[in-house]
């Protein structure tokens, strides 16, 4: 027979246990709505029991403890979500900013640069039913200017968005370095405690969803090592290692959709918000240079029409338009004076021809502008951007249902479940009662085994 | 399968995000009346839009066009009229001048007479102007095409064409030069009237009478074009009428949200959004909680 406060050590460790799977239990409940959180167990395992040397050995139970609180976390789950995430945050991303970019052009609406080009030729087949009229002439004047201001807000509207993208993808880098040193940090706190032999499962919790904050910006791979330090990189690129952390170089490659420094260091983006918005200013600039195209196209065309012709003060030679962009096209300083709006071929006031030329110039064909004539290149490029905004929102749903879907099979996993947890306190809460109960029973043994030797005496 | 209380939480939330962007988009068709709202909800439908939209906002400008050269015919042929109408009344004088029972006084009376009719000419072709421009000057609309140089007619026009068009690639010149046409008839007039003030009843009666025969042919050869033109603009007109229509009907289903479908779609929507808010209220009520004690 062992010690006679064998049974009182029992239950005690017992209460310990139970204690601790409530505390447990508590945490999980408590973290129902943290995001993140991975639900966490106790695993309990008998003591080491005690030996009886006999005739024959006996092995009694000595009780429980708790062997070990487990996260409950599928890792390859983890990996499946973050690379599904660097997907939908790129498709969203650049979807937001296409979407941004159709407000910018308002089509198909009266507002719309379609509209003024129409509204600019129109007013010339106008002119040149009524040349000498002066009235015409001032509404040629006022939509030759605003069809160019059009031109020009649209294009200084796109400026601002690339500039505006531009920092954004500076200041998603410099986070993403925040966040490279703030696993690393965790790396070193986890390596520790697991040479000491726990597993710090808050710490890796947060370490995880560090991660999948990186993987919104960016697609990173994620690789575990035995030491309990994770090895994170962008393609080739290295953010973390163990406890060190490497800064993103500063440069951005856009045709190659990729940071670097232009010598070595470089880390190429497939995924996340960033490579999203690389993709946003890679449309953007694509749109813009067709904008300049078509703006120094329609003034290099109308011009060489317009020099031609006459004025009502019968000069000859006037520009219409000045500029070579869609930033700087602008009504000619020559026409200021409207009566320099040329109509006529000849020296001649009734002569409309000239105007009449110039209103055909929206059905010729330009080789400037892969051989479509001014309006069909304008649509063109509205049908371009309808096609990439409504592939990135088709995108973006698909990967959306897939992202859920994978979400909800790791919370089906690692979620807290409210009634599962309220049913483990109500059991850890009996074998509670039952262990203190065990105590007294074990108390009044022992108390009666005094009094009868005390008794005695 | 094991399901947490939050991932049940959150299929909630999406369910209700998802059903109520549904809802918002069908109340935006009804509303705007629009399937369109931005190119990327039909890249293809956008671009056919804006196109249509385009020979719309065209069509309507040609239709002012045909007005000003429908207008502008109208005025050359109330114009030519009028000559035409001069010029039977000269004839008739000429033939009186032309018989022989009529004396040198009331030969001079026809000539006085002439004279008159010839002054009308000219005020014809400076008189008749469409708004403020000289109809019958050529190009050179901006100042009255005919004066008096002693006897003769000078032209100060010019032979140019005033040119609309009607239609895509349909151009049509509008307008009647004074010269030859004015020009022509006062000089045949002149003629007439300087045979009967010198008594020249041999020429009044052969050369006069033909010369004055032959513009009246020449005027009613103009006046036969202008006619079939005003008919060609009146035609173009309401073929052009007729694809205004069209193209509207064909933006109209390009663009334009099937107002039945639309309504149903919205209480369709409405009522899945319904259903969501009903079972997240109820799901609010289970839990164990509820049942311990």
């Amino acid at each position: 027979m062992p010690w006679t406060f064998f049974g009182v050590e029992l239950a005690s460790r017992a209460l310990q246990a139970m204690q601790a799977a409530m505390n447990t239990t508590g945490h999980n409940l408590a973290n129902v709505n943290t995001p993140g959180y991975s639900r966490q167990r106790v695993n309990l395992a008998t003591t080491e029991p005690h030996v009886i040397e006999g005739v024959r050995t006996l092995f009694m139970g000595t009780g429980v403890r708790v062997e070990s609180i487990q996260r409950i976390r599928d890792l390859f789950l983890d990996a499946r979500v973050a690379s599904t995430n660097s997907e939908y945050q790129r498709l969203d991303t650049l979807y937001s900013r296409l979407a941004q970019v159709e407000d910018l052009f308002s089509e198909p609406t009266d507002a719309g640069l379609s509209r003024q080009i129409t509204a600019f030729f129109n007013a010339f087949q106008e002119l040149s039913t009524n040349p000498e009229n002066i009235g015409v002439r001032a509404n040629v004047y006022q939509q030759v200017e605003g069809m160019a201001r059009t031109f020009r807000q649209l294009a200084s509207r796109l400026d601002e968005m690339l500039v505006e993208m531009e920092q954004r993808i500076q200041a998603t880098a410099s986070e993403i370095n925040a966040i490279a040193k703030s696993i690393a940090d965790l790396n070193v706190k986890i390596r520790y405690n697991k040479a000491l032999g726990t597993t710090p499962n808050d710490l890796l919790d947060k370490r995880t969803n560090l991660i999948e904050k990186l993987s919104e910006y960016v697609n990173v791979r994620a690789s575990e090592m035995p030491d309990g330090t994770v090895r994170v990189s962008l393609g080739e690129f290295v953010l973390v290692d163990a406890e060190r952390s490497n800064t993103l170089p500063e440069g951005i490659d856009y045709a190659n959709k990729a940071f670097t420094d232009g010598v070595n260091r470089t880390a190429q983006v497939t995924g996340g918000s960033v490579r999203g918005l690389m993709d946003a200013v890679e449309y953007v600039r694509l749109y813009r240079a067709r904008l300049d195209t078509l703006a120094g196209e329609l003034v290099t065309a109308v011009n060489a029409i317009h020099q031609t012709g006459y004025g009502l003060d019968g000069n000859t030679g006037y520009r219409l338009l000045e500029g070579t962009s869609a930033l700087s096209i602008r009504v000619s300083a020559d026409v200021e004076d409207i009566n320099h709006i040329a109509a006529a071929s000849t020296n001649a006031p009734g002569d409309g021809s000239k105007a009449l030329e110039l209103a055909r110039l929206r059905q010729i064909p330009l080789a400037g502008l892969d051989n479509k004539t001014i309006p069909d290149y304008y649509s063109a490029l509205v049908a371009e951007l309808g096609e990439h905004a409504r592939s990135a929102s088709a995108g973006q749903e698909n990967q959306k249902i897939i992202l859920q879907n994978l979400q909800a099979e790791r919370e089906a996993v690692s979620g807290v479940n409210m009634d599962e947890e309220m049913a483990n306190l109500l059991r850890y809460q009996r074998s509670y009662q039952a262990a203190a109960h065990l105590v007294s029973v074990m108390d009044a043994a022992i108390a009666d085994m005094i009094a009868a030797f005390v008794g005695r005496r | 399968m094991r399901i947490s209380t939050s991932q049940m939480l959150h299929a909630m939330q999406w369910a209700m995000e998802r059903n109520y962007t549904r809802y918002h988009d069908a109340q935006q068709t009804v509303v705007t009346g629009k399937r369109i709202q931005r190119p990327s909800d039909d890249p293809f439908g956008a671009s056919l839009g804006i196109t249509l939209h385009r020979q719309i906002q065209e069509s309507e400008q040609y239709q002012r066009n045909l007005t000003t050269a429908k207008n502008f015919l109208s005025i050359t042929d109330v114009a030519l009229e009028n000559l035409n109408d001069l010029m039977v009344q000269v004839k008739s004088l000429a033939v009186q001048a032309a018989t022989d029972t009529q004396n040198p006084e009331g030969r001079s009376a026809i000539a006085q007479q002439i004279k008159q009719i010839m002054t009308e000419v000219i005020s014809i072709g400076n008189n008749t102007t469409y708004g403020d421009r000289y109809i019958f000057a050529g190009t050179q609309t901006l100042r009255a095409p005919f004066r008096l140089d002693g006897e003769t007619l000078v032209y100060d026009g010019d032979h140019g064409n005033l040119n609309v068009e009607l239609s895509p690639a349909v151009v049509m010149s509008i307008n009647v030069q004074g010269d030859p046409l004015i020009t022509g008839i006062y000089q045949a007039m002149a003629n007439i009237k300087r045979y009967v003030e010198t008594n020249d009843i041999e020429r009044l009666s052969k050369e006069g009478l033909q010369e004055l025969q032959n513009q009246l042919d020449n005027l009613l050869r103009t006046r036969a074009v202008v006619g079939s033109k005003i008919q060609q603009v009146e035609m173009i007109q309401q073929r052009l009428e007729k694809r205004h229509v069209d193209f509207t009907q064909l933006l109209s289903g390009i663009e334009d949200a099937d107002i039945a479908d639309a309504i149903t779609k919205l209480k369709m929507a409405e009522t899945t959004y319904q259903v969501t808010l009903a079972t997240m209220a109820r799901m609010e009520n289970l839990s164990l909680l509820d049942f311990l004690r």
